[in-house]
């Protein structure tokens, strides 16, 4: 298949994975109205700190909005498969002449784009309520630490797609996910503050990257090269791991008889 | 084309039924607890009927469009009237959307009637509520409606706390009704993994927890398989013989006939015959049905046939290659020639002339009742 | 067939003691029925896992950003695990009366509704609690979180108070979600306005007027109040009050959550709006 086609494949599926999450209410909740929710927490929070300036309100929305996009890509990818299943549309794509996992590389970046709205909405808040001033310290690099956060997750989405499949309630894992991962990640909390045996985990984690991409760009002092690097190597590792999982886990559904819901 | 008319409000009135059928099989159950005081009103003094029903009338609001609503009103009861004797297995038949199943919620006390009365053991079904819940079982199909995630036995001991069945008899009664329903080994599963003739055996015995003297079932053998559909008319039959009052509703015309005493046939929301399957077969016995197996009828020919007098109803079914005529007539075998003349250059098949049998009746009363726009298209349809 | 025309002599409904056992038999009854994750491989995760992560999470931000001690942050996520695990619960119960068609048979029991409905929060008040005393012992071990030794009756009872009345907003939020369908959207709006402006991370007097007002009028606020000055020390005497207007707090929601049940089930059987088959 041309890479042309298979382009406009994953582009309509990323497209149409979107439009679906926008129909949801829960996920509407979970991109939109939670960031928010944090974001006010941490915009407190800090000012109870003393810390009011205007690189610590953008560093707690980037940071909330974060968040955000960690839990969308959480559920909205740790289910993919699974809905698929449910639907009783699993059978069918993965018998169909595209390669499944195009389809699903469409779906779990569908998920994370989807993230991403909350971001602009959580920056939005920002600037309504509490007067947060927009700014970015390296606005030309700001657009390549977005692609890199957005591909570094979207390849640990397919990875989660593909692991979460094994587990009957992926929904529960996903309960369990969230806290976690916001915190080893650093999104609101700094990395450098949390004990030694944690950092390994933390920079093995797309989210910590990615975030440090989109931080260096806008209120970092130099310029977050080793994080745009690290996400675009995170994410062909992330791929690869996806790629064999998926080969494993649908072996095992047409051998369980999995494929379709009993 | 004269319309078969059996309608029924009270059968003391009718001629041509043979009357009420009323033997009652055991005397009904004695009052339970002294420790209730009976209701001084005159509403609940016993009238001898186990269920009554008198000119019920249901209607609901529901809107047409979506941009523009304009509210509606259905009627989808329209003023049903029925007793029930005690010892007796009667039944509700219609097709889908006939009202059987608003008429039976009416009587179970989950739907408040727009108009009329109901009395099931004597209690006014809107005043005396409590007191016909706790002497009524309500069985219904489907999938629906247990606790999927525990046992058979838990959802059992959770409604049998709910009909405040007496804590030191509930094992007893327990096991005695799984074993009745057959479920004895099973009832330690989760109810997800029941088959659907499970569940509704689960149903069954849920519903006789507290020893009903009456017990509404409604459609209880959808989905069932015939050897389910089969052990369940085994079960509601002997229920009746051990003395329950069993109203059943159903649009299964043979099940209504193989089952019940009286039945009672509904029909967009009225009754339009009541009595035994005999005596609706009976209504129309002096008819001969002839079938007609013919290849591509036209519709001139169809309407020939319509219009003479002797026919008095025509039925069409289509096959793959062919149409068979069902024509009712009062006249007898011999109409057969006239019919084969009338079709004219018609091929034709097969031709028999028999009996009604009830399906006949039934399919006749459907088709001749009900409302006049349903009644028309219809007529259309059959052309 | 001697079995069925045995006759039974069944508890008239309309005595105390069969209302006894509906609510206590029967809610006892509600949490393996109703509850979606009352299963270990769902629970843990959900219950366990979760709300262990929330008390970590929250005590490194809270300590991050502030210069308040991290105890702070472990007490009030503790009491907070207990909010989610009653509003979930009792949301998911609602829901799956709905979602397993058991209303209509519920219904036509002669059941006596009001023991009916209290059964259902017995068990997820139940359950609220031994998530929060989880999340305590947490706290104490590893957060620095210390209960002075004379008021753990008080903040146990204060704890009481706080996880009746978040059940009690559950089942209000179920019974509206029984007209207005996703409860789950409404349950997990409860819980994060929770986090936000009842205390739990801040103090509600550093919160702009109107979100003080909201949090007071949230159940969990002066739960909550009670819970940390019992830890440190305070009796039933200064504490006491604060219980009560929680406890108050639940019982309003309580009551409006059982009017607009009674409402719900006498309008099904007016209008049949509620899917009755």
């Amino acid at each position: 298949m041309g890479s042309g086609r298979t382009l406009r494949l994953i582009g309509f599926v990323t497209w149409f994975n979107v439009r679906m999450l926008l129909t949801s209410e829960f996920f509407i909740l979970l991109t939109f109205i939670s960031p928010l929710i944090f974001a006010t927490l941490g915009f407190f929070l800090f000012r109870s700190g003393g810390g009011t300036g205007g690189h610590t309100l953008l560093y707690v929305a980037l940071g909330a909005g974060m968040m955000g996009v960690w839990s969308t890509t959480l559920f909205g990818c740790g289910g993919a498969i699974a809905w698929q299943r449910w639907e009783g549309t699993l059978e069918l794509l993965v018998n169909a002449p595209t390669r499944y996992d195009f389809i699903l590389v469409g779906q779990t970046f569908g998920a994370v784009l989807f993230g991403f709205y909350g971001i602009v909405a959580t920056l939005v808040w920002g600037v309504l309520l509490f007067g947060m001033p927009i700014e970015a310290t390296y606005p030309l690099i700001l657009p390549l630490s977005l692609v890199a956060a957005i591909v570094s997750l979207g390849s640990l989405g397919m990875l989660i797609a593909t692991t979460f499949v094994l587990y009957r309630h992926a929904n529960a894992l996903g309960n369990l996910l969230e806290y976690p991962i916001w915190l080893i990640t650093g999104l609101l909390v700094p990395v450098a503050t949390l004990p030694l045996w944690v950092k390994p985990l933390s920079w093995l984690l797309a989210p910590t990257w990615g975030m440090e991409a989109i931080r260096g760009a806008t209120i970092g002092a130099d310029p977050p090269t080793l994080a745009i690097v690290m996400c675009f190597a995170l994410a062909v590792v992330y791929y690869l791991a996806a790629r064999i999982t998926l080969v494993f886990v649908l072996a095992k559904a047409r051998r369980d008889a999995t494929l379709s819901l009993q | 084309m004269e319309s078969l008319d059996i309608k029924r409000d009270s059968a003391e009135n009718d001629d041509s039924m043979t009357g009420l059928q009323d033997p009652p099989i055991s005397p009904p159950a004695p009052e339970p607890s002294p420790a209730v005081p009976p209701h001084p009103t005159p509403s609940s003094r016993p009238s001898g009927h186990a269920i009554e029903a008198i000119d019920l009338v249901r209607t609901y609001r529901t809107h047409t469009g979506v941009i523009r609503r304009k509210p509606m009103e259905v009627e989808a009861v329209k003023g049903v009237s029925f007793q029930v004797e005690p010892g007796e297995l009667f039944g509700l038949l219609g097709p889908n959307g006939a009202g059987k199943t608003t008429t039976i919620k009416m009587l179970i006390t989950l739907l408040l009637p727009t108009s009329g009365t109901a009395r099931v053991m004597g209690f006014d079904v809107v005043r005396d509520t409590t007191d016909v819940r706790r002497r009524i079982g309500y069985v219904f199909g489907g999938d629906r409606g247990l606790y999927d995630r525990v046992s058979g036995i838990d959802n059992l001991r959770y409604f049998a706390e709910l009909y405040g069945v007496e804590p030191s008899e509930q094992r007893r009664r327990i096991g005695a009704l799984l074993e009745l329903v057959g479920l004895t080994g099973r009832e330690n599963e989760k109810v997800e993994g029941y088959s659907r003739g499970m569940r509704q055996r689960l149903h069954i015995a849920r519903g006789l927890l507290h020893d009903p003297e009456v017990i509404f079932m409604d459609e209880p053998s959808i989905g069932l398989d015939p050897v389910g559909a089969r052990e369940l008319r085994h079960t509601v039959r002997s229920l009746v013989d051990a003395g329950k009052t069993v109203l059943l509703t159903t649009h299964y015309m043979f099940e209504a006939d193989a089952l019940c005493d009286r039945i009672a046939v509904i029909n967009a929301g009225r009754i339009v015959a009541l009595g035994t399957g005999a005596d609706l077969k009976d209504a129309i016995a002096e008819r001969t049905i002839v079938e007609i197996e013919t290849f591509g009828v036209t519709d001139e020919a169809v309407e020939r046939l319509r219009r003479d007098d002797d026919v008095s109803a025509i039925n069409m079914e289509e096959r793959d290659q062919s149409q068979i005529l069902l024509v009712q007539s009062d006249r007898g075998a011999h109409i057969t020639q006239r019919l084969l003349s009338l079709l004219g250059d018609t091929r034709v098949g097969k031709v028999v002339a028999r009996e009604p049998t009830l399906e006949d009746a039934y399919v006749h009363l459907i088709a001749t009742t009900g409302d006049d726009e349903a009644r028309a298209a219809r007529a259309a349809s059959v052309q | 067939m001697t079995a069925l025309t045995t006759s039974i002599t069944p508890i008239a409904p309309d005595t105390l003691r069969s209302a006894w056992r509906v609510f206590w038999y029967g809610g006892r009854m509600s949490y393996g029925m109703l509850f979606n994750w009352a299963r270990p491989s769902i629970y843990i995760p959900t219950l366990i896992g979760g709300p262990t992560f929330q008390l970590f999470f929250f005590a490194a931000l809270g300590s991050y950003a502030t210069n308040r001690s991290p105890a702070y942050f472990a007490i009030g996520n503790a009491v907070q695990c207990s909010a989610i695990a009653g509003v979930f619960g009792m949301t998911m119960a609602i829901a799956n009366e709905r979602w397993f068609g058991t209303l209509p048979a519920l219904l036509a029991t002669p059941a006596n509704r009001v023991a009916l409905f209290a059964g259902r929060f017995m068990p997820f008040v139940l359950n609220g609690l031994v998530v929060s005393l989880y999340a305590f012992a947490l706290g104490v071990v590893f957060l620095g979180v210390r209960l002075a030794p004379g008021s753990l009756a008080v903040a146990g009872l204060a704890l009481l108070a706080t996880v009746f009345s978040c059940t009690a907003i559950g089942a209000l939020q179920g019974a509206i979600s029984l007209r207005l369908r996703d409860g789950l959207f409404g349950a997990n709006l409860i819980t994060m306005s929770i986090l936000l402006f009842c205390g739990v991370n801040i103090p509600l007097q550093e919160l702009p007027g109107w979100m003080q007002l909201v949090g007071n009028l949230l159940p969990f606020t002066h739960g909550l109040e009670a819970v940390r000055q019992a830890a440190d020390g305070a009796g039933l005497g200064q504490v006491g009050w604060l219980i009560g207007i929680e406890a108050l707090v639940g019982i309003v929601y309580a009551v409006l959550a059982f009017a607009l049940f009674a409402y719900l089930e006498r309008s099904a059987r007016a209008n049949a709006t509620l899917d009755v088959r």
